[in-house]
Protein backbone atom coordinates (compact mmCIF):
# COMPACT_ATOMS: atom_id res chain seq x y z
CA UNK A 1 0.00 0.00 0.00
CA UNK A 2 1.37 3.75 -1.30
CA UNK A 3 0.67 6.99 -0.19
CA UNK A 4 -2.34 8.08 0.36
CA UNK A 5 -3.93 4.04 0.01
CA UNK A 6 -6.77 5.09 2.58
CA UNK A 7 -8.30 7.94 0.43
CA UNK A 8 -8.08 5.52 -2.47
CA UNK A 9 -10.13 3.19 -0.15
CA UNK A 10 -12.58 5.48 0.60
CA UNK A 11 -13.24 6.84 -2.81
CA UNK A 12 -13.69 3.21 -4.10
CA UNK A 13 -16.16 2.48 -0.66
CA UNK A 14 -17.87 5.90 -1.29
CA UNK A 15 -18.25 4.54 -5.26
CA UNK A 16 -19.37 0.96 -4.76
CA UNK A 17 -22.12 2.46 -2.01
CA UNK A 18 -23.53 4.64 -3.98
CA UNK A 19 -23.58 2.50 -7.07
CA UNK A 20 -24.73 -0.51 -4.74
CA UNK A 21 -27.54 1.85 -4.01
CA UNK A 22 -28.62 2.69 -7.06
CA UNK A 23 -28.48 -1.12 -8.31
CA UNK A 24 -30.33 -2.23 -4.55
CA UNK A 25 -33.30 0.60 -5.04
CA UNK A 26 -33.82 -0.35 -8.53
CA UNK A 27 -34.51 -4.02 -7.68
CA UNK A 28 -35.72 -3.30 -4.20
CA UNK A 29 -38.77 -1.34 -6.21
CA UNK A 30 -39.37 -3.74 -8.79
CA UNK A 31 -40.06 -6.55 -6.48
CA UNK A 32 -42.13 -3.95 -4.36
CA UNK A 33 -44.11 -3.43 -7.77
CA UNK A 34 -44.28 -6.92 -9.08
CA UNK A 35 -45.93 -8.06 -5.50
CA UNK A 36 -48.21 -5.35 -6.00
CA UNK A 37 -49.73 -6.25 -8.97
CA UNK A 38 -49.86 -9.79 -8.44
CA UNK A 39 -51.78 -8.62 -5.65
CA UNK A 40 -54.49 -5.88 -8.00
CA UNK A 41 -54.25 -9.43 -10.23
CA UNK A 42 -55.69 -11.69 -7.55
CA UNK A 43 -57.89 -9.13 -6.09
CA UNK A 44 -59.14 -8.66 -9.57
CA UNK A 45 -60.08 -11.95 -10.13
CA UNK A 46 -61.48 -12.73 -6.83
CA UNK A 47 -64.19 -9.94 -7.61
CA UNK A 48 -64.64 -11.49 -10.57
CA UNK A 49 -65.41 -15.14 -9.42
CA UNK A 50 -67.93 -13.27 -6.64
CA UNK A 51 -70.00 -11.58 -9.87
CA UNK A 52 -69.78 -14.18 -12.35
CA UNK A 53 -73.47 -15.53 -13.19
CA UNK B 1 -46.76 -4.63 -19.77
CA UNK B 2 -45.02 -6.72 -21.96
CA UNK B 3 -41.75 -6.66 -23.92
CA UNK B 4 -40.68 -8.67 -26.77
CA UNK B 5 -38.62 -11.77 -26.01
CA UNK B 6 -35.42 -10.12 -27.98
CA UNK B 7 -35.72 -6.92 -26.14
CA UNK B 8 -35.41 -8.53 -22.76
CA UNK B 9 -32.16 -10.72 -24.44
CA UNK B 10 -30.86 -7.14 -25.54
CA UNK B 11 -31.27 -6.06 -21.89
CA UNK B 12 -29.72 -8.78 -19.91
CA UNK B 13 -26.68 -9.33 -22.01
CA UNK B 14 -26.10 -5.40 -21.70
CA UNK B 15 -26.68 -5.78 -17.79
CA UNK B 16 -23.96 -9.23 -18.04
CA UNK B 17 -21.73 -7.32 -20.41
CA UNK B 18 -21.88 -4.46 -17.75
CA UNK B 19 -21.07 -6.54 -14.53
CA UNK B 20 -17.77 -8.11 -16.25
CA UNK B 21 -16.34 -4.75 -17.58
CA UNK B 22 -16.72 -3.07 -14.16
CA UNK B 23 -14.93 -5.84 -12.72
CA UNK B 24 -12.49 -5.68 -15.65
CA UNK B 25 -12.27 -1.57 -14.96
CA UNK B 26 -11.40 -2.48 -10.95
CA UNK B 27 -8.72 -4.35 -12.16
CA UNK B 28 -7.52 -2.12 -14.37
CA UNK B 29 -7.02 0.79 -11.71
CA UNK B 30 -6.06 -1.64 -9.37
CA UNK B 31 -3.23 -3.97 -11.22
CA UNK B 32 -2.03 -2.52 -14.54
CA UNK B 33 -1.69 1.07 -13.68
CA UNK B 34 1.13 1.74 -10.83
CA UNK B 35 0.27 4.67 -8.01
CA UNK B 36 0.98 8.51 -9.93
CA UNK B 37 4.63 9.66 -8.35
CA UNK B 38 3.25 12.63 -6.49
CA UNK B 39 -0.03 12.20 -5.70
CA UNK B 40 0.26 7.75 -4.87
CA UNK B 41 -2.78 5.85 -4.60
CA UNK B 42 -5.29 8.72 -4.57
CA UNK B 43 -4.58 9.14 -8.29
CA UNK B 44 -6.39 6.31 -8.61
CA UNK B 45 -9.80 7.86 -7.24
CA UNK B 46 -9.53 9.95 -10.55
CA UNK B 47 -10.81 6.86 -12.97
CA UNK B 48 -14.18 6.20 -11.37
CA UNK B 49 -14.40 10.38 -10.20
CA UNK B 50 -14.33 11.12 -14.17
CA UNK B 51 -16.43 7.81 -15.50
CA UNK B 52 -19.25 8.82 -13.22
CA UNK B 53 -19.09 12.30 -14.23
CA UNK B 54 -19.48 10.82 -17.75
CA UNK B 55 -22.58 8.71 -16.25
CA UNK B 56 -23.95 11.61 -14.95
CA UNK B 57 -23.69 13.46 -18.33
CA UNK B 58 -24.61 10.74 -20.33
CA UNK B 59 -28.10 11.04 -18.19
CA UNK B 60 -28.70 14.66 -18.02
CA UNK B 61 -28.57 14.59 -21.75
CA UNK B 62 -30.82 12.00 -22.19
CA UNK B 63 -32.75 13.77 -19.63
CA UNK B 64 -32.69 17.24 -21.61
CA UNK B 65 -33.33 15.38 -24.65
CA UNK B 66 -36.11 13.66 -24.27
CA UNK B 67 -37.42 16.25 -22.11
CA UNK B 68 -37.64 18.27 -25.50
CA UNK B 69 -39.09 15.28 -27.44
CA UNK B 70 -41.66 14.91 -24.73
CA UNK B 71 -42.77 18.97 -25.32
CA UNK B 72 -42.78 18.41 -29.00
CA UNK B 73 -44.93 15.36 -28.96
CA UNK B 74 -46.62 15.05 -25.47
CA UNK B 75 -46.06 11.73 -25.63
CA UNK B 76 -45.61 9.98 -22.16
CA UNK B 77 -43.12 7.26 -22.94
CA UNK B 78 -40.46 10.54 -23.48
CA UNK B 79 -41.22 12.02 -19.67
CA UNK B 80 -40.53 8.43 -18.82
CA UNK B 81 -37.26 8.50 -20.11
CA UNK B 82 -36.60 12.06 -18.91
CA UNK B 83 -37.31 10.81 -15.27
CA UNK B 84 -35.24 8.19 -15.36
CA UNK B 85 -32.26 10.32 -16.21
CA UNK B 86 -32.49 12.88 -13.39
CA UNK B 87 -32.76 9.90 -11.03
CA UNK B 88 -29.47 8.22 -12.92
CA UNK B 89 -27.55 11.56 -13.43
CA UNK B 90 -28.18 12.02 -9.54
CA UNK B 91 -26.71 9.11 -8.46
CA UNK B 92 -23.56 9.42 -10.97
CA UNK B 93 -23.05 13.22 -10.13
CA UNK B 94 -23.60 12.19 -6.46
CA UNK B 95 -20.84 9.72 -6.72
CA UNK B 96 -18.56 12.23 -8.85
CA UNK B 97 -18.73 14.52 -5.80
CA UNK B 98 -17.93 11.78 -2.98
CA UNK B 99 -14.89 10.35 -5.06
CA UNK B 100 -14.17 13.71 -5.22
CA UNK B 101 -13.79 14.77 -1.96
CA UNK B 102 -12.03 11.85 -1.65
CA UNK B 103 -9.22 12.73 -3.55
CA UNK B 104 -9.22 16.45 -2.36
CA UNK B 105 -8.67 15.83 1.22
CA UNK B 106 -5.14 14.47 0.90
CA UNK B 107 -3.87 16.59 -2.37
CA UNK B 108 -5.88 19.98 -1.12
CA UNK B 109 -6.03 19.57 2.44
CA UNK B 110 -9.40 19.48 2.33
CA UNK B 111 -12.58 17.51 1.60
CA UNK B 112 -14.69 20.67 0.06
CA UNK B 113 -13.36 24.05 -0.82
CA UNK B 114 -15.99 26.77 -2.83
CA UNK B 115 -13.96 27.40 -6.02
CA UNK B 116 -15.65 27.40 -8.97
CA UNK B 117 -15.77 23.87 -10.42
CA UNK B 118 -16.67 22.09 -6.78
CA UNK B 119 -19.71 25.00 -6.50
CA UNK B 120 -20.92 24.33 -9.98
CA UNK B 121 -21.42 20.81 -9.34
CA UNK B 122 -22.88 21.19 -6.42
CA UNK B 123 -25.45 23.76 -7.76
CA UNK B 124 -26.15 21.14 -10.71
CA UNK B 125 -26.63 18.31 -8.22
CA UNK B 126 -29.21 20.57 -6.60
CA UNK B 127 -30.75 21.82 -9.37
CA UNK B 128 -31.57 17.93 -10.39
CA UNK B 129 -32.49 17.47 -6.76
CA UNK B 130 -35.14 19.93 -6.93
CA UNK B 131 -36.33 18.60 -10.18
CA UNK B 132 -37.75 15.40 -8.26
CA UNK B 133 -39.31 17.26 -5.40
CA UNK B 134 -40.75 19.74 -8.00
CA UNK B 135 -42.36 16.29 -9.60
CA UNK B 136 -43.52 14.95 -6.34
CA UNK B 137 -45.10 18.67 -5.28
CA UNK B 138 -47.43 18.18 -8.80
CA UNK B 139 -50.67 16.00 -8.36
CA UNK B 140 -51.82 16.37 -12.22
CA UNK B 141 -49.91 13.75 -14.42
CA UNK B 142 -50.47 16.27 -17.31
CA UNK B 143 -48.89 19.11 -15.73
CA UNK B 144 -46.04 17.72 -13.94
CA UNK B 145 -44.91 15.85 -17.18
CA UNK B 146 -45.06 19.37 -18.77
CA UNK B 147 -43.08 20.85 -15.95
CA UNK B 148 -40.98 18.54 -15.67
CA UNK B 149 -39.93 18.68 -18.95
CA UNK B 150 -39.34 22.52 -19.02
CA UNK B 151 -36.87 22.25 -15.57
CA UNK B 152 -35.39 19.61 -17.20
CA UNK B 153 -34.30 21.74 -19.80
CA UNK B 154 -33.13 24.61 -17.55
CA UNK B 155 -31.64 22.38 -15.44
CA UNK B 156 -29.05 21.37 -18.43
CA UNK B 157 -27.45 25.13 -18.53
CA UNK B 158 -26.13 23.80 -14.71
CA UNK B 159 -24.03 20.79 -16.91
CA UNK B 160 -22.98 22.70 -19.31
CA UNK B 161 -22.00 25.70 -16.63
CA UNK B 162 -19.92 22.71 -14.81
CA UNK B 163 -18.43 21.58 -17.68
CA UNK B 164 -16.99 25.40 -19.46
CA UNK B 165 -16.49 26.82 -16.39
CA UNK B 166 -12.81 25.50 -15.20
CA UNK B 167 -11.70 26.26 -18.82
CA UNK B 168 -13.22 30.32 -18.10
CA UNK B 169 -12.48 30.72 -14.67
CA UNK B 170 -8.62 31.39 -13.81
CA UNK B 171 -9.08 31.19 -10.08
CA UNK B 172 -10.12 27.53 -10.10
CA UNK B 173 -7.76 25.06 -8.80
CA UNK B 174 -9.32 21.85 -10.35
CA UNK B 175 -7.46 19.92 -12.57
CA UNK B 176 -8.67 19.79 -16.54
CA UNK B 177 -7.48 16.59 -18.25
CA UNK B 178 -8.03 17.04 -21.68
CA UNK B 179 -8.65 20.70 -23.62
CA UNK B 180 -7.58 24.64 -22.96
CA UNK B 181 -7.46 26.48 -19.11
CA UNK B 182 -6.85 29.78 -18.17
CA UNK B 183 -6.11 28.20 -14.61
CA UNK B 184 -3.03 26.84 -12.93
CA UNK B 185 -4.61 24.04 -11.27
CA UNK B 186 -3.38 22.16 -7.87
CA UNK B 187 -3.50 18.36 -8.23
CA UNK B 188 -2.90 17.89 -12.08
CA UNK B 189 -0.83 15.59 -13.46
CA UNK B 190 0.41 13.80 -16.97
CA UNK B 191 -1.74 11.64 -18.80
CA UNK B 192 0.31 9.26 -20.13
CA UNK B 193 0.52 5.35 -21.20
CA UNK B 194 -1.35 2.99 -19.08
CA UNK B 195 -2.84 6.35 -17.34
CA UNK B 196 -4.78 7.22 -20.81
CA UNK B 197 -5.74 3.21 -21.32
CA UNK B 198 -7.19 3.11 -18.28
CA UNK B 199 -9.04 6.02 -18.06
CA UNK B 200 -10.48 5.75 -21.62
CA UNK B 201 -11.61 2.03 -20.51
CA UNK B 202 -13.19 3.40 -17.52
CA UNK B 203 -15.20 6.01 -19.68
CA UNK B 204 -16.56 2.98 -21.52
CA UNK B 205 -17.56 1.17 -18.69
CA UNK B 206 -19.06 3.73 -17.06
CA UNK B 207 -20.93 4.57 -20.02
CA UNK B 208 -22.10 0.68 -20.34
CA UNK B 209 -23.35 0.82 -16.82
CA UNK B 210 -25.44 3.75 -17.23
CA UNK B 211 -27.40 2.93 -20.81
CA UNK B 212 -27.74 -0.65 -18.55
CA UNK B 213 -29.23 1.31 -15.58
CA UNK B 214 -31.45 3.31 -17.53
CA UNK B 215 -32.63 0.80 -19.45
CA UNK B 216 -33.21 -0.67 -15.94
CA UNK B 217 -34.91 2.66 -14.83
CA UNK B 218 -36.84 2.87 -17.82
CA UNK B 219 -39.10 -0.46 -17.56
CA UNK B 220 -39.51 0.37 -13.22
CA UNK B 221 -40.82 3.36 -13.84
CA UNK B 222 -43.37 1.80 -16.70
CA UNK B 223 -43.98 -1.14 -14.39
CA UNK B 224 -44.85 1.73 -11.67
CA UNK B 225 -47.38 3.27 -14.22
CA UNK B 226 -48.82 0.07 -15.22
CA UNK B 227 -49.73 -0.37 -10.69
CA UNK B 228 -51.16 3.29 -10.57
CA UNK B 229 -53.15 2.50 -13.69
CA UNK B 230 -54.42 -0.83 -12.53
CA UNK B 231 -55.01 0.71 -8.84
CA UNK B 232 -56.97 3.40 -10.49
CA UNK B 233 -59.16 0.91 -12.46
CA UNK B 234 -59.83 -1.02 -9.75
CA UNK B 235 -60.91 2.37 -7.46
CA UNK B 236 -63.16 3.16 -10.64
CA UNK B 237 -64.64 -0.46 -10.97
CA UNK B 238 -63.08 -0.89 -14.26
CA UNK B 239 -61.52 -4.15 -13.94
CA UNK B 240 -59.04 -5.25 -17.21
CA UNK B 241 -60.09 -1.95 -19.16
Amino acid sequence: MGDYAEYMILGYALMGAVLGGMVARLVWRWRALRRELARIEQIEAEERGENAP
Amino acid sequence: MTYSARRTRWLRALTAAALVLFVLALLMDFLYVGPEKEQGEAQRIFYVHLGSFLGAFISFGVSVLTGVMYLLRRDARWDVLSLSGVEMGLGFSGITILTGMAWAKPIWQTWWTWEPRLTSVAIMWLAYAAYMMLRAGIEDPEQRQRFAAVYSVLAFGSVVFTIIIVRVRPDTIHPVIAGPTQADPTGSFEVTGRIRDTLLFNLFVFAVITVALLWHRVRLENLARLVEQRKLQALTGHWGD
